[in-house]
């Protein structure tokens, strides 16, 4: 296990977690000590107030805001802390600063995001922007931020962390990142906007401890063990340095150790055994019919009406299954003309690409909608305008289309024609105690468009 | 003489052959081999999509098709004097300053493969990177290099002849006459498929033989666990009949065109 430590010391050195001082909300999920930093105190965030991420909008609109849990990833025991925002005696948000603007499209029911940007509590705001897009476009002041490819920076590839738990990895890369060209137009780095931020406020010196980026890189690569291998002008020189996966390293699946010894290396549960049935849950939540103490499929339920055999589905007939998009990663790229050529990923009409909406040739047909035809997607929650795709890769009663395309507004809180499905997809979360966002299918219904939207 | 041999079966569609041809050309000059590329709406090589099939039984093909660099290129013959030619190592280049105003030549390509640059006033086309072979950058065009399933080979013809005949490689009609330098491994041909399902039970019926005759052949296979059969690689536009046996049940005869693909659905064998 030593060499496994040794081998991915980077992961507590980099220039992300330092990044990650104002995202750091609570002491049970981190476990990170001064020495995992590069920066000479340790950041810890003086607020405690946090919002879970699939409730933001609820709790700006409707405060008060209770739920369990903290993060994917995050200890089992935060399932059981019940927090609440705001905190009594605490403040309520009065500004949002977005460092990337994407959660609106990514994130439950973005037309009710829009509402809660646009709530008189929320009196200022500021987006860092590479494209002026989604959540920038409700930014009161937006600050042009550069690409990767404008700024320097340390960085690596390959999952290690899998590795500590038992996992097969391959090669791991430490990568001197470079810059290509100075950044374009009045864009700064990410990290040059918050230096010059706190110079006005007079922090400076706390932000930048009178390190330059260079600086920051040097001291990310002498806490790696990159030293022992190659100086530091010979990695900036050649820009990585590939560590190559030990062919004698002991290869050992997840929870290997568990089964070949359970008595000695029980897992993190009341019996120490895989629970199919988790008397926690149980216990703790005995009347949450929507997470039941043993993993199931629930079609539909108190809080979701969102299923084939459900009432609303004489409204809103087919299912939408919102899938991870294959041509873009959610929401990034999603403004590359080259990537809107790919056919079944976008359809261009009269210049502007359309999200394509995938459905049966059937469905399709019954409702008078080609191939390539504009379409209206809606439900009670609003409408988006896509272009079918009709592909005998759906079966009837169900069209797909991916999250992540760029929310454009007909009108905000309404309708948006940039094909951003989470427009219309569900508020409610997994159920009354789990929060994890519950929007991969939902109920929709869609017809051709060519007027005006409602 | 450089060939280019397009592996379909490991091709998954990451269109990564198209954007790295736009990366290399576009708004980059390359004469005297290309002039820029548009931004948009030129596909030196292009990806194709072909869906085969009837829901639930789908097959997907991408078909990545470059300029096929034609031996006998009918772009060279049908083009004024000098405009396209064919360099020694079977390359075929547009000159992008005899070929200006020309705009007739992108009719010479029977593949489609010759795009109008409308700013420019010159036809383009794939170069198979040819200035990056001449200056030793690489030896293989961009495309190929970031092809992450080596679904795209290139290389010298001798070098590459052992594996087109081991892989049977194809090129795109060969009715064209024009032998083209791009081969096809796997190109989709037709298939037959269905479901059995026995009547009695309503299981899927499994090990069931099936028996497609026609086309002068005879091919029988079993259906899997889930009473699935498929017959793959078979001509277009033939007649079929495919037979459903299972002891103890009627004998099912169902005739089949492969006009398209034909998914015959679920089929009931009925309990004697």
């Amino acid at each position: 296990m030593d060499f496994g430590l040794k081998y991915f010391k980077p992961f507590t050195g980099s220039l992300a977690l330092r990044y990650g001082i104002t995202t750091e909300t609570d002491g049970l999920a981190s476990s990170a000590t001064l020495k995992d930093y590069i920066s000479s105190k340790l950041p810890i965030n003086p607020v405690k107030q946090c919002i879970y991420q699939t409730l933001i909008p609820q709790a700006i609109l409707n405060p008060p805001v209770s739920w369990y849990g903290s993060w994917s990833g995050s200890p089992k025991e935060e399932q059981f802390i019940k927090r609440i925002y705001p905190i009594p005696g605490e403040s309520e948000i009065h500004m949002i600063w977005w460092d990337t603007v994407s959660p609106m499209v990514n994130w439950n029911y973005t037309n009710k995001w829009a509402e809660a940007y646009r709530s008189p509590k929320i009196e200022f705001s500021v987006a860092q922007s590479i494209m002026l897009e989604n959540d920038a476009l409700f930014a009161d002041l937006v600050l042009p931020s550069c690409t990767q490819l404008e700024r320097e920076d340390f960085t690596y590839h390959g999952l290690g962390p899998r590795l500590l738990w038992g996992g097969d990895q391959g090669n791991f890369v430490m990568v001197y990142m470079k810059k290509c060209i100075e950044p374009m137009g009045e864009s700064k780095s990410d990290y040059e906007i918050c230096r010059l931020v706190a110079e006005r406020l007079g922090l400076e010196n706390e932000f930048t401890e009178g390190n330059t980026i260079g600086d920051w890189v040097r001291k990310c690569y002498q806490r790696t063990s990159l030293p022992e291998r190659i100086s530091f002008e010979e990695f900036k020189e050649k820009g990585y340095y590939v560590f190559k996966f030990p062919d004698d390293w002991p290869r050992k699946p997840g929870m290997r150790r568990f089964y070949e010894d359970i008595r000695n290396n029980p897992l993190n549960t009341p019996s120490g055994k895989i629970e199919f049935y988790s008397e926690r849950l149980a216990q703790k939540f005995p009347d949450d019919n929507e997470r039941p103490p043993v993993a199931r499929y629930i079609a539909a339920g108190e809080t979701h009406q969102e299923s084939l055999i459900c009432d609303r589905a004489r409204k809103y007939p087919l299912l939408v299954d919102t899938t991870h998009p294959r041509y873009r990663f959610h929401s990034q790229y999603d403004t590359v003309s080259w990537l809107h050529e790919i056919p079944a990923h976008k359809i261009i009409k009269k210049g502007y690409p359309y999200e394509a909406l995938w459905m049966s040739p059937r469905d399709a047909e019954s409702r008078g909608i080609k191939h390539g035809g504009l379409v209206r997607i809606y439900n009670e929650r609003g409408s988006v305008i896509t272009a079918a795709y009709i592909t005998e890769r759906m079966m009837p009663g169900v069209v797909r289309i991916p999250n992540g395309a760029g929310y454009d507004p007909i009108e905000i809180g309404k309708s948006s024609r940039g094909g951003t499905i989470n427009t219309i997809s569900p508020l409610n979360t997994t159920s009354k105690n789990a929060f994890g966002m519950a929007s991969n299918a939902y109920l929709v219904q869609v017809e051709k468009w060519e007027e005006k939207l409602q | 003489m450089k060939v280019m041999v397009v592996d379909i079966t490991r091709c998954h569609g990451c269109f990564n052959c198209q954007i790295a041809c736009k990366d290399e050309h576009v708004d980059n000059d390359w004469s005297p081999y290309a002039k820029p590329q548009p931004d948009m709406g030129h596909f030196w090589m292009r990806t194709e999509l072909v869906e085969r099939g009837q829901c639930p039984k789908v097959k997907v093909a991408y078909i990545p098709t470059p300029c096929m660099h034609c031996q006998e290129p009918s772009c060279v013959k049908d083009s004024p004097s000098g405009a396209v030619y064919r360099r020694e190592d079977g390359i075929v280049i547009i000159d992008p300053e005899k070929s200006k105003g020309h705009r007739e030549i992108v009719k010479t390509c029977p593949y489609g493969c010759i795009y109008w640059n409308s700013k420019l006033k010159i036809p383009q086309k794939c170069t198979f990177c040819a200035h990056l072979m001449d200056q030793g950058v690489i030896k293989e065009p961009r495309c190929v290099e970031a092809c992450p399933t080596s679904a795209l080979l290139f290389g010298d013809y001798d070098q590459m002849k052992g594996l087109i005949a081991e892989r049977k490689a194809e090129v795109l009609h060969p009715e064209f006459g024009l032998q083209p330098n791009v081969y096809y491994v796997g190109l989709p041909k037709r298939f037959v498929a269905g479901t059995v399902i026995f009547g009695d039970t309503d299981e899927c019926a499994e090990n069931v033989s099936v028996t497609l005759n026609g086309n002068g052949k005879s091919r029988t296979v079993k259906t899997n666990n889930y009473g699935d059969f498929e017959f793959e690689g078979l001509e277009a536009d033939q007649k079929y009949s495919v037979t459903v046996e299972y002891p103890g049940y009627a004998t099912r005869k169902i005739k089949a065109k492969t006009r398209t693909d034909a998914y015959l659905g679920e089929i009931v064998l009925t309990r004697l």
